[in-house]
């Protein structure tokens, strides 16, 4: 009975509601729910994108943070001539096992830097193996019962701890996990962007200005113009190959090098730089150059003075977002051999290196399991340098914007 | 406002001034003349030539109209213009007024018309249009509200004296036609002058109620 | 150069009017036509634009005025399909001839455009940027006194001479015309050209403009396009009616806003027009 006696009351309100309100229209009621719905698929997007972020992110730092921590014991060093020639026997037998080759290794020059070790024992710190570190991480590790009964003494005698990972920060790549770091790749990648940036830029920058100020509207300069958005959008590894071909092969540069790469990669940065800067440009307001003309400049006096200063904050916007995109690349500095294994951080442009990116590529192909969270660590550092440079460019724009 | 606007209103302001002037003179003199009794001297007075009036006053409505043309005025500047524009029609057809009444009134001034008795009034009645003129060029250069309506106020009176006068006139002019049927002609011819007399004052009240209207605003047309 | 007694002041067909006897000719155009790609957008334009007088060209929109203005400082040679005949002679030199140099030319004709522009510098470097490039002079005491001299006459000194260091940008829409017709001062041209330039303004820095420019003439000559009437009528000395890229009438303001002479004028300036 309700029903119907509702509708009725229901027509005779919105009667009553058209006889009073002018603004009543029933049609809008459907078209705010339309709106809303969609609303609600762009924020559901916008929620799914997040997620997967999120996930990704988190699944980054969750493997990345424990290879921030490395595992050393406390055991007797013992530094004289005989440990130096053979370090193995510089501590006792049962510990042999478990520290890490590596340091072992370091022990002459430890000697040599610090003379009044010589004939002393020390208790010190010491790294540990990487099996020993992934247990003490909590992670799967292959020991044998003997070691595992005396780690776990040491244990309770707390002669073993987890430290912070210094030499992450200070040591190249290296077969012995617990001794690899990121040092070089970073060294490596610096060096191929400065090579890169101070190729790109003026190349990129100066015919954006020819390009959009001085060259006429014919066929030519349609048929550039198209050839530059295109290179945009050609697979990155094509210009490894290019690279491989051109630098390497033709013009015997040392292959591996910074100088190599960086050419390279200022070959893929070239045409972003070069459309960023011709909409920077672009977007000067033609009534400067105007006013500049009117005045009796010449253009070289109108561009120089009054266009490109106005650009600027826009072209640096773009080169830099350009570099952001070129320290990511990976394939086709594979092309012309950075992938290969370079425990030294290069001393100039002409050595051979290794770049971040590549250096995670290497890590995760390698079968030890410490190598897990170097890898994750490596993605955590180079996308905090990703995110700082454009976080920087964006800065960059919002400081420089000339108010109008 | 341009500063070449400004010199041009300033041009026509004192053009229309120098004619009201003129033709303020003229009836002065014309007052003079009578009170002195010196009917001779009437003739004497110097009319001013039809082709020295139109010049002038082509002059102030072609400025005039270049004024309307170049800068098209509004509110108080073109109600002031309009009214200027009127005006110079007015101080022609006294200065025609004039011209007759000194053509006319010495002639028909013969000897056996009552000539103290003509006199007596024709004095009084070019006083008040004197005044009425007066008065009505003042407006011309006032600015403030409150004197535009005194004046005008004052140019009402005058021209109803001026009005009251002429029939009184007029009746014992006829009573002199009824106790004379001689010099009927006469006395009618005076009559004729006499009016043009009249007639300067309405003028006034005319010049007076297009500037009243200029000054205050309103619609155009009597107060 | 001066022009013979010839008082004709409309002829029929409207083209070669208004020869003065007392004035000089600043500028002379002779069968000046001026085609887009393969439109004609001028044709045969023939005037003379007389020294320190205000020159105003009307005109509906589309039918030349701006493009014939440009042409007087060779402004239009920045756009590449245009195609120029005919003659500009200013001070007796056919400015189009083969061995006259562009910017030279734009030197000594500035020109004010319809939206203030000025450099996004500061008020002191819009001023003193193109003396400078001109090496007309060197900076220190000397560009002081031509900044100070331009802001001057300009009718804008005491509004910055305090704040000469602020960006151009900061003022308001008349002030910043104003710097602008500065700015054109400081390379003393000859013959300053404004494109509509208070039609951006409100009517009380329209005012200020229009005086200045007033003021202006005594030293320049001055050529306006402007598509408001009344400002022809409150500035110019001498009017030219343009329509579809033809010169259709120029004579004396007056003449053109009183008596015009050809129809297609007076359905202009009544408002009869389309």
């Amino acid at each position: 009975m309700n029903n119907i006696i509702e509708p009725t009351s229901e027509k005779h309100q919105s009667s009553q509601v058209v006889n009073n309100n002018p603004f009543y229209d029933p049609t809008l009621i459907k078209r705010h729910n339309k709106a809303k719905r969609f609303k609600f698929f762009t924020i559901a997007s916008i929620a799914f994108a997040i997620g997967f972020l999120v996930f990704f992110l988190a699944d980054m730092v969750v493997k990345g943070l424990p290879a921030f921590q490395q595992t050393y014991v406390q055991v007797n060093v013992t530094y004289n001539e005989k440990t130096i020639a053979s370090p193995r026997k510089a501590i006792d037998k049962k510990y042999r096992r478990i520290v890490s080759r590596a340091w072992l290794r370091n022990i002459p020059k430890l000697v040599e830097v610090s003379p009044e070790l010589i004939n002393t024992t020390r208790k010190t710190w010491v790294l540990a193996n990487h099996q020993i570190d992934q247990y003490m991480k909590g992670h799967y590790y292959k020991i044998k019962d003997k070691q595992l009964k005396l780690i776990q003494q040491m244990e309770q005698q707390a002669n073993i701890k987890l430290k912070f990972n210094s030499l992450f920060f200070t040591h190249g790549d290296s077969k012995i996990p617990e001794n690899s770091g990121i040092l070089s790749a970073t060294i490596g990648s610096i060096l191929t962007l400065i090579v890169t940036m101070l190729t790109a830029f003026p190349l990129g920058v100066m015919t954006a200005v020819y390009l959009e100020e001085f060259a006429e509207d014919n066929r030519w300069t349609q048929l550039i113009e198209v050839n530059i958005n295109n290179l945009a959008a050609i697979p990155s590894i094509l210009f490894g190959l290019l690279g491989l071909a051109v630098f390497i092969n033709l013009l015997g540069m040392p292959r591996s090098s910074p100088l190599v790469g960086g050419l390279t990669l200022a070959l893929m940065t070239l045409p972003i730089i070069i459309v960023s800067s011709r909409a920077a440009l672009r977007s000067v307001p033609d009534s400067i150059r105007q006013a500049g003309y009117g005045l009796g400049l010449t253009k070289v006096q109108v561009v120089q003075d009054h266009v490109l200063p106005l650009a600027f904050p826009g072209i640096m916007t773009g080169s830099i977002i350009g570099m952001a995109q070129a320290m990511g690349e990976t394939a086709p500095l594979i092309i012309i051999g950075m992938i290969a294994f370079i425990p030294d951080s290069p001393g100039s442009i002409f050595e051979a290196a290794t770049v971040m990116p590549a250096q995670i590529f290497t890590w995760a192909g390698m079968p030890e399991r410490a190598y897990v969270e170097r890898t994750a660590a490596g993605i955590m550092i180079l996308l905090s340098v990703l995110i700082s440079l454009n976080t920087l460019a964006i800065i960059l724009r919002k400081k420089l914007e000339v108010k109008w | 406002m341009l500063p070449t606007e400004k010199e041009k209103l300033n041009l026509i302001l004192n053009e229309i001034m120098k004619l009201g002037t003129t033709t303020l003179t003229m009836n002065q003199v014309i007052l003079e003349s009578l009170e002195r009794c010196d009917t001779c001297a009437l003739n004497k007075i110097k009319k001013i030539p039809k082709k020295e009036r139109y010049e002038s006053i082509d002059t102030i409505d072609n400025l005039i109209i270049k004024v309307f043309a170049l800068y098209t005025p509004e509110a108080r500047d073109l109600r002031e213009l309009i009214a200027f524009l009127k005006i110079t029609n007015e101080f022609d057809r006294i200065a025609n007024s004039c011209n007759s009444f000194i053509r006319d009134f010495p002639n028909s001034l013969t000897d056996d018309v009552d000539k103290d008795f003509i006199l007596e009034y024709a004095i009084p009645l070019q006083k008040s249009s004197v005044n009425a003129l007066t008065y009505a060029l003042k407006l011309i250069e006032l600015t403030d509200k409150e004197s535009v309506d005194d004046y005008y106020k004052q140019v009402v009176i005058e021209e109803s004296k001026n009005d009251d006068l002429y029939k009184i006139i007029e009746k014992s002019l006829l009573k002199k036609i009824n106790s004379d049927m001689n010099l009927t002609k006469d006395y009618q011819d005076i009559m004729a002058a006499l009016r043009r007399l009249e007639k300067i004052a309405d003028r006034a009240l005319s010049i007076a109620t297009l500037m009243h209207y200029a000054k205050v605003g309103g619609a155009m047309g009597r107060v | 150069m001066t022009k013979k007694m010839d008082h004709r002041s409309n002829d029929v067909t409207g083209q070669k009017p208004l020869k003065h006897s007392l004035l000089n000719s600043k500028i002379m155009v002779q069968g000046l036509n001026l085609y887009y790609g393969d439109n004609q957008a001028l044709k045969t334009i023939d005037i003379d634009l007389y020294e320190n007088k205000i020159t105003a060209l009307i005109g509906p929109s589309g039918c030349g005025k701006s493009t014939f203005l440009r042409c007087l400082n060779r402004m239009n040679d920045l756009i590449s399909s245009v195609r120029v005949e005919g003659s500009v002679i200013i001070d007796g030199k056919n400015i189009y001839d083969k061995d006259v140099d562009e910017v030279s030319v734009r030197k000594r004709v500035g020109m004010v455009f319809q939206q203030p522009n000025p450099f996004p510098k500061s008020i002191y470097d819009n001023v003193s940027y193109a003396p400078l490039k001109h090496g007309m002079v060197k900076k220190g005491h000397k560009c002081d006194d031509l900044v100070e001299k331009s802001l001057l006459q300009a009718g804008l000194w005491s509004e910055v001479k305090d704040k000469l260091a602020q960006p151009g940008t900061s003022l308001s829409g008349g002030q910043q015309q104003r710097l602008c017709i500065a700015r054109t001062i400081a390379v003393q041209p000859d013959v300053i050209l404004m494109d509509e330039p208070t039609s951006a303004l409100d009517p009380i820095s329209t005012e200020k403009i229009e005086t200045l420019m007033l003021e202006l003439k005594e030293k320049y000559t001055i050529v306006i396009v402007t598509h408001n009437m009344q400002q022809a009528g409150r500035v110019a000395d001498h009017t030219a009616f343009f329509h579809m890229g033809e010169l259709i009438e120029y004579a004396d303001t007056e003449t053109i806003f009183i008596n015009p002479g050809r129809k297609k004028t007076e359905d202009y300036i009544t408002g009869r027009y389309g």
